[in-house]
């Protein structure tokens, strides 16, 4: 897959047309990477670059087809290739003339290599063009990485940049910033940059450096709210008024939260496994799942939490004064 | 020269002078001195917390010419021309006031031409959130393929406010509120050099009130040092700061919780004396109490205190507070702030909520001392009672069990009356019955239903009153064990007897019959006083009572008839109804 012509690729093994698509584009952006140092004399300031949402195909294989003029070899990146998606929504529609594209793939520059870049989850396969194309080049499908291999792809990027990690490390730094590997690539960048390039990450380090995102805070402090961690979720609260956010919405997350453990509560008392209540709620089966997993709160204490909620929204919405303090009392009131 | 406000010149000028932000220095330091910084940085944070002069730090030391090193020496050519902000290669943009596309692809148009004279080109972008959609698209655009000779630094106190794409190109910082006591160590160097000395006290109250921004707390010092001149007392911070010294609160907490009404109320005319706003006094209050119970819950958190800053102290009072008090304190205040809004005399309501906070308790000393034990009593009482009727109902059922079906099997099989059908007493009431008892009676049931308790109105559920009198009316139950069951409730007895009274203003009584019985009985009675009203015919006598048993006996026919019209007589009474076919 990737790391298969990945390796081609470093070996020098370029070949005349290649084609990226899927969405993670931490991949991509590498695959470009590896492309350049591959191919001989080029810099990162000599790769023509085109986006075909702007111009059309045509002058990207006008200019494949001339001859290199400084180097050797040219490096041309089309990006935006939207004509191979099944609806194209771009603003301003090109107008590409695919029939030249299919006839310039049969015979393609030998004086160039030409990377379309289509960052789509799925292209449609049933068009001419797309069944040529992948036909023609070399497919590269930057698939995102799900769990486990997320993990591992951080200890490995971790290991290039001469710092370490374990798997409670790994997963924490996921758990912070997300399974983006764009984002994580710079974390661990940022990480490396504190320990100088060398040693072990250790939590500590991930909480003082790594940027929450705003998701994963809500769901830190929803999940501490129904812990009754009170000072933790009295912290992230905080955090999360300093980034912005809005008391009303953080209410209402908390609330859907606890209406979630109602019916969890309510649905497995009447003997309904995990799957069926994910079913019949239409939830996520991992929340369900999480949800399972520790003592719930009684279902008293969960109605008047709810109740409060309410109470507490209402107010936001119609009385004046510290709209971020009554949230607040109420997360120190705990479950 | 001219006079330069003291956060100006005391911007910190090297990474080794910025307050905080321990692991972000480190990290930036780190990345100088192997000199593998990247291409775009985003730095974000609250106000005052040192993004900017992080951003310019940087920039220096990137662009250094003794360097590369961990800090700049601020001595060379370049590092003094980007301190004085006329280097050619260093360029600030304040996007807040130049936010369209057009603006920012005038800069970005340079983006590739080599720096002149530095090594990098840097580019801070200050309140980068404020850009239009279409100059971050432009950015992106720089941002994705950037010249190696090219460093962004954007920096921002809002950094939901930028597209995802921005963020995740960038290596992002996010700068933490300075913590008191960082503040109160730079003020102190400030003053150290401009030759003032200042309580303790003094400091912090500036600290406290700069939450967390080093700039905010700087500019209040400068205004608290020309105030004051020489010598920086505490409550000349206050008077700078417009916040009320946690001591006055101290007592006026300690006034509460000893319920003393007088210095309460002086203390609060004293503040108001010295010219607080009644409104900013609520407030401050609620956060006083808000820190209280932040003490209480959360001790640990000591950041997040924002009245309070002697935790100790503090700590020893809010442990002689309940947690429940200190809410209805807020809740009193909060709900006071709202009525001062609508009126002129908002001292008379901040008064009167001092004052209801400390009757707040005193009624629940009352509370626990005068009406919980009566509750108890009754609670205790009820209880009892309760016992009493399970066990009834418990007895009765058993009993139950084993009797009905033997006399209910013999009353089908020999159809003839089980010694427990009061026929004599349903004949008797068939005999006086009249329509409009029934009615009556009928239109009070629901609301009797409601009125009795859960048990016994389960009981009635399957029951319906067939015929009254005056005095009297037969209660048809659907099941024998329920008659059997209600007959043997003294309680049920009485207490339908009770709601009926209520209800209609007499008292009747009840003769229970189940269904089976009753149409047996009521067959019999037919039979029987038609006959009667035959001989009546020949006994004039007897004639009056022919009224009351045709219309009983009227109401018997129409049982076989339409069931909705039945049902709709029920509701309606029959006076209201005609049936059009």
């Amino acid at each position: 897959m990737v790391t298969k012509i990945w390796s081609q690729i470093e070996k020098g093994d370029v070949q005349p047309v290649y084609l990226l698509t899927g969405t993670e584009q931490h991949l991509l952006d590498e695959t470009i990477k590896k492309l350049i140092k591959a191919v001989p004399g080029m810099t990162s300031s000599e790769v023509n670059r085109f986006d075909l949402e702007e111009i059309p195909i045509q002058a990207v294989l006008e200019v494949a087809n001339e001859f290199p003029f400084l180097v050797d070899h040219k490096l041309i990146v089309a990006k935006n290739c939207s004509f191979l998606k099944a609806t194209d929504q771009s603003k301003e529609k090109q107008n590409h003339q695919l029939d030249l594209l299919e006839k310039w793939l049969e015979n393609p520059s030998p004086t160039a290599t030409v990377v379309f870049v289509a960052p789509y989850e799925k292209l449609d396969a049933r068009k001419k063009i797309t069944k040529k194309i992948k036909k023609h080049a070399v497919v590269v499908e930057a698939v995102a990485l799900q769990g486990q291999d997320i993990s591992t792809w951080i200890m490995q990027q971790g290991k290039d940049k001469g710092i370490e990690f374990d798997k409670k490390t790994a997963e924490f730094l996921m758990e912070m910033s997300g399974t983006d590997l764009l984002t994580l690539a710079t974390e661990v960048d940022k990480l490396a940059g504190y320990l100088a390039f060398k040693g072990a990450v250790d939590i500590d380090m991930i909480e003082q450096l790594v940027a929450r995102t705003p998701e994963m805070d809500v769901f830190r402090l929803t999940d501490s709210f129904v812990n009754n961690k009170r000072a933790e979720s009295i912290a992230v609260y905080h955090d999360l008024l300093r980034n912005g956010e809005e008391p009303i919405m953080l209410a209402s997350l908390i609330a859907s939260q606890v209406r979630l453990m109602i019916h969890v509560t309510n649905l497995r008392k009447k003997g309904y496994q995990q799957q069926q209540i994910a079913t019949t709620l239409r939830i996520h089966p991992y929340r369900v799942k999480l949800m399972m997993q520790r003592k719930l709160p009684p279902l008293q204490v969960l109605l008047k939490a709810l109740d409060d909620l309410a109470t507490i929204d209402l107010q936001l919405k119609t009385t004046s004064g510290n709209r971020q303090r009554k949230l607040e009392l109420f997360l120190m009131n705990g479950l | 020269m001219i006079y330069q406000a003291l956060y100006r010149a005391y911007r910190p000028q090297a990474f080794g002078e910025m307050s905080g932000q321990q692991a972000i220095k480190q990290t930036l330091q780190n990345t100088l001195l192997h000199q593998k910084t990247t291409h775009a940085y985003l730095f974000s944070g609250p106000r005052g917390t040192g993004k900017t002069s992080a951003a310019k730090i940087f920039a220096k030391a990137l662009n250094c010419e003794n360097g590369p090193a961990a800090e700049p020496c601020n001595k060379c050519e370049t590092c003094k021309s980007i301190t004085e902000g006329s280097n050619t290669d260093v360029t600030e943009f304040d996007a807040a006031s130049n936010s369209r596309v057009e603006e920012i692809r005038d800069i970005i148009e340079r983006v590739h031409v080599a720096p002149s004279n530095a090594r990098f080109k840097v580019y801070i972008i200050d309140e980068v959130h404020m850009l239009s959609n279409s100059a971050f698209n432009a950015l992106l655009k720089t941002l994705e393929e950037p010249p190696a000779h090219v460093v962004f630094i954007l920096a921002t106190t809002e950094p939901h406010k930028l597209p995802l794409t921005i963020i995740s190109r960038c290596q992002r910082f996010d700068f933490k509120p300075i913590t008191a006591p960082e503040i109160i160590e730079r003020m102190e160097k400030v003053i150290g050099d401009i030759g003032v000395t200042a309580e303790t006290g003094a400091l912090r109250a500036i600290a406290q009130a700069a939450t967390g921004g080093m700039r905010d707390a700087l500019s209040m010092l400068d205004q608290a040092v020309s105030f004051s001149g020489d010598e920086l007392t505490t409550s000349d911070a206050l008077l700078v700061t417009g916040a009320i010294g946690e001591e006055i609160f101290y007592q006026l907490a300690q006034s509460i919780q000893a319920k003393d009404a007088g210095s309460a109320l002086s203390l609060l005319h004293e503040l108001i004396a010295e010219g607080k706003d009644v409104g900013r006094l609520a407030e401050d209050m609620i956060t006083f109490f808000r820190d209280m119970l932040l003490l209480g819950t959360a001790p640990e958190l000591t950041d997040l205190l924002e009245l309070i800053s002697d935790g100790d102290k503090f700590q020893e009072l809010a442990q002689e507070f309940h947690s429940d008090e200190l809410y209805r304190y807020i809740d009193i205040l909060s709900k006071t702030q709202q009525e001062m809004r609508f009126s002129n005399h908002g001292k008379v309501y901040i008064e009167s909520a001092l004052l209801k906070m400390i009757h707040s308790g005193e009624q629940r000393q009352v509370s626990t001392s005068a009406v919980d034990p009566e509750m108890a009593q009754k609670l205790a009482v009820l209880e009892q009672t309760v016992r009493q009727l399970q066990q009834q109902l418990a007895t009765g059922a058993v009993q139950q069990a084993a009797e009905p079906q033997a006399p209910a099997k013999r009353a089908a099989s020999t159809a003839s009356r089980s010694a427990k059908v009061p026929t004599g007493k349903i004949v008797e009431v068939l005999k006086a019955a009249t329509k409009s008892d029934i009615q009556v009676i009928r239109e009070q049931w629901a609301g009797m239903m409601q009125s009795m308790q859960r048990s016994h109105a389960a009981l009635l559920e399957e029951t319906e009153p067939v015929a009254a009198s005056e005095k009297a009316f037969v209660l048809k139950f659907k099941y024998e064990i329920h008659c059997l069951m209600a007959s043997e409730n003294a309680t049920l007895q009485a207490g339908l007897s009770d709601a009926l009274l209520r209800l209609t203003g007499k008292g009747y009584e009840v003769v229970y019959v189940a269904e089976e019985s009753w149409l047996e009985v009521r067959a019999d009675f037919i039979r029987k006083s038609g006959l009667a009203s035959q001989k009546s015919k020949e006994n004039p006598q007897q004639f009056e009572e022919e009224q009351p048993t045709s219309a009983f006996m009227e109401e018997a026919s129409i049982e076989d008839a339409d069931p909705l019209v039945t049902e709709a007589e029920k509701m309606f009474g029959k006076d209201f109804i005609t049936i059009e076919e």
